[in-house]
């Protein structure tokens, strides 16, 4: 067993859907530890007291792009622009279909797009995506952690 | 010699015998005799019965051997016939040399009353005769009538106009009646002549242009012998009287013209520039203040337009009065008694026709005025002459123009009537032009309003349904997500009818997410960019629906038949929605008997393709076949065939967007037929297969 578990960051506002995320991951059976920020501002922070103290930051982070304050586009961009933030991988989780928003995503060098769809079974694919992830930085990025 | 015999004679001075008036110069030669300086000379002497006779005396002296005195021998000679000669010869020197002159006198002004004056003076001076007239005779009717009168009493003149027919011809030789008691003329006017005194007289007619025009007539209360001398003076007075009148009467009467052309010219003018206004300007208030501005002074003191609004009224637009301070007095007179149902104004108004008053008595104002307090207005104006004229527009009466001159005594005429007549009818055209063309501008204003109200509604509903659909999708997310997460946990574990409310709850959301999906389809259908529109090869866009459509048709085991197919003018993405909408309908609405079958063809219908697409499914009852376009339009339960009753509105609004049209027909078998119309692509020359 890993001697830390996997840190998955999930910036949601809808306890509906953290609820059905933390559903997700556990459907998965990938043992995480799992933290939510709720909003843009408080995730924007997180990001800039990390940087000057240096202090944890996630594995991964799931990003909701529909967020009260500033939004997750802002939010991924401003990760990219510090090199150890920038190389957490993000899979964006939004119900927006809009291509201008995939478009972003994707230029800003996302995992993952995961449209929130309304079907349950389907909804639970977003721990499937999450479990490659984690296998990818296990055996890839020779990452300490495991879940 | 002198009718005296020689012993009354004798004893006698010589100067007894000479006439009063040669005395002194009998006295005179008698001394100059003394010094034998006495040359033959002429004398009157006395006749026997005191008449003077001229004489040539011829005197010398008598003297005796010593050179004395002794006395006068004269010979005495009769000259009275020579003298006689010598007078008539003066007098006629007289009359000819009053003649020239009368020539130029008479010539010399223009006017024919001034000359009438001067030819009667010239009458009394050449010919004396104690009464004179002149005949004239009115061009047109040939009544006589006298034109200048002396010596006549009222009475003659008055009898003799009745008894000269207007048929009386004159002829161009003088007529000359010495004694009409003697040789009667003209037996009817026998007792005038007899009453007036008048026993001879000579007429000297007045030729003009070959015609006798009139005489001049010389009345004598005495019988008269005319001797030629005398009939020649009065014809040459005549024939001079008759080419000064003819010259002044042909002066007046090109005076007169030009004064009427320089009114008419005047008039045109007025008219031409009043036009010109009336037809610039489409501000009708202010065009009509132009044109009272443009008719005081010149044609009118006072000059008004009033119009009739849209309760009857009539209300003055403009007025201009030549004495601006004088206004009030118009504006209160219009306000007290203008709206009097017996004023000018009504009656014109009433009946359509002009009202010309020439000249503005007190009799008429009387008539007019309905109070005395009226009365005392109307006298206050100093109304002179009046004119008010209709503006008819379309046969209707819709305004009064009128002008009015005031003290300055000038009088309209027909003339004048006519032009503002005129004048009327172009202020009307004016008017109703301006007011169509201020109705169809508020009308089109009204109706731009309205499309921009229109448009904004549009829009906001479009924005509405859109924001509507995309916010609905999240919570309705949850909804459909969290009931279905209900039923895998709870399914069973609950009772019977628990287990049926969670599958309510799950297909209502699962409806509801289908029926947002396609209201944002349905929203969005026709907002596209024109530039997408363009030449669209319909047979290979109905392959691309077929592609998209590849599952369900395999599903159902679907076969399809494409005839050769057109190019139209349409934006690929709406062309595509259209196949894909009706094509899956005949997926959805298949029959059991039998595997779907699918056919599309098309059809020229002028300049639009019409493209049918042809199934053999369940088909459509007529009753309902303009039902099913409408929006949420369903012909069948959930339970048998979901759908959302958008799709073929959807379909609707495409076709209609690019003026074509769709309907659904029978077709030929079961089944139905959709057909829709669309532009062809001209570019591709009409037919493109």
């Amino acid at each position: 067993m890993p001697d830390k578990p996997i840190r998955v960051l999930l910036v949601e506002d809808n306890l509906g859907d953290i609820v059905l995320v933390r559903e997700a991951l556990k459907e998965a059976q990938l043992e995480c530890e799992l933290s939510i920020q709720d909003n843009g501002e408080s995730m924007l922070r997180m990001i800039e007291k990390s940087e000057q103290d240096g202090g944890p930051f996630p594995d991964i982070v799931l990003l909701d792009l529909n967020l009260p304050r500033i939004d997750g586009l802002q939010l991924l961009e401003r990760m990219r622009r510090d090199p150890r933030w920038a190389e957490v991988p993000v899979v964006i989780a939004s119900s927006s279909d809009s291509p201008h928003d995939r478009q972003v995503a994707a230029a800003l060098g996302v995992s993952e797009y995961f449209r929130k769809p309304s079907d349950y079974d389907q909804f639970m694919r977003i721990g499937a995506i999450v479990r490659r992830l984690v296998a990818h930085l296990v055996t890839g990025g020779g990452s300490t952690a495991s879940c | 010699m002198l009718g005296r015999k020689a012993e009354d004679m004798r004893g006698h001075s010589a100067f007894d015998f000479v006439a009063p008036e040669d005395g002194e110069l009998a006295l005179s030669n008698f001394t100059l005799v003394h010094s034998d300086a006495l040359a033959p000379h002429e004398i009157r002497l006395l006749r026997w019965d005191g008449a003077p006779l001229w004489t040539n005396v011829a005197a010398s002296s008598l003297r005796d051997a010593n050179g004395a005195f002794l006395g006068v021998l004269a010979m005495v000679t009769d000259i009275s016939e020579r003298k006689k000669a010598e007078e008539a010869q003066q007098a006629i020197e007289r009359q000819m040399t009053l003649l020239i002159e009368a020539s130029g006198t008479l010539l010399e002004s223009p006017a024919s009353a001034a000359v009438l004056g001067r030819l009667m003076q010239l009458a009394r001076r050449l010919v004396e005769a104690d009464a004179y007239c002149v005949w004239r005779r009115a061009t047109g009717s040939g009544a006589w009538y006298i034109a200048a009168v002396d010596g006549l009493s009222p009475n003659y003149q008055s009898t003799l106009l009745d008894q000269m027919g207007d048929a009386e011809e004159i002829g161009a030789e003088p007529i000359v009646l010495e004694d009409i008691e003697r040789i009667p003329f003209r037996s009817d006017r026998s007792t005038a002549y007899r009453e007036e005194g008048i026993r001879s007289l000579i007429v000297a007619p007045l030729r003009i242009h070959g015609e006798t025009a009139g005489t001049v007539v010389f009345y004598y209360r005495s019988p008269h012998r005319f001797s030629d001398f005398e009939i020649r003076v009065a014809s040459a007075l005549g024939n001079l009287a008759a080419a000064a009148l003819s010259t002044a009467e042909l002066y007046e009467r090109e005076t007169k013209l030009r004064k009427a052309a320089e009114v008419e010219e005047r008039q045109a003018h007025f008219l031409a520039e009043a036009s010109q206004m009336l037809a610039s300007s489409l501000n009708y208030e202010a065009t009509l203040n132009a044109v009272v501005d443009l008719a005081v002074p010149s044609f009118a003191d006072l000059a008004s337009i009033s119009i009739i609004d849209d309760s009857g009224e009539t209300h003055p637009v403009a007025v201009k009065h030549i004495d601006p301070p004088k206004m009030p007095l118009f504006y209160e007179y219009q306000q007290r008694f203008g709206s009097s149902e017996n004023s000018a104004t009504k009656m014109v108004l009433k009946t359509g026709r002009p009202l010309l008053v020439e000249d503005i008595t007190s009799q008429y104002l009387a008539g007019r005025a309905q109070s005395e307090e009226q009365l005392q207005f109307l006298r206050d104006f100093h109304l002179s002459s009046l004119i008010l004229a209709p503006l008819i527009a379309s046969g209707r009466p819709m305004g009064t123009l009128a002008f009015v001159t005031l003290d300055s005594g000038r009088r309209y005429s027909k003339s004048d009537l006519a032009l503002a007549e005129e004048l009327a009818r172009r202020a009307a055209t004016a008017v109703e032009n301006a007011r169509l063309f201020t109705q169809s501008e508020a009308a089109q204003r009204a109706l731009q309003r309205s499309n921009e109200e229109l448009q904004r509604a549009n829009e906001d509903l479009h924005q509405f349904a859109h924001s509507a659909s995309h916010d609905l999708q999240e919570p309705l997310r949850m909804v459909a997500v969290y009931s279905q997460m209900l039923e895998r946990r709870y399914k069973g574990a609950l009772d019977a009818e628990a287990d049926q409310f969670i599958d309510y709850a799950v297909q209502g959301a699962r409806r509801m997410e289908m029926l947002v999906r396609d209201l944002l389809g349905y929203t969005q259908a026709v907002n596209i960019d024109e530039s997408a529109i363009e030449p669209v090869d319909v047979g290979e866009v109905a392959n691309q629906a077929l592609a998209n459509l590849r599952t369900a048709i395999l599903e159902s085991g679907a076969s399809v038949e494409l005839d050769p197919l057109p190019a139209i003018r349409i934006a690929p993405a709406h062309l595509l929605q259209l196949f894909q909408n009706l094509i899956g309908n005949a997926l959805k609405y298949r029959s059991d008997a039998a595997p779907p079958f699918i056919k599309i063809s098309s059809e020229r219908r002028g300049k639009q393709w019409e493209i049918r697409v042809q199934d053999n499914g369940i088909g459509i009852e007529p009753q309902y076949a303009s039902q099913v376009f409408g929006l949420f339009k369903r012909l069948h339960a959930h339970d048998k065939y979901a759908g959302t009753g958008i799709g073929l509105a959807i379909c609707q609004k495409i076709v209609e967007r690019y003026g074509g049209r769709i309907w659904v027909e029978a077709g030929n078998g079961p089944g139905s037929m959709f057909c829709f119309t669309l532009p062809a692509a001209e570019s591709a020359g009409g037919d493109a297969r």
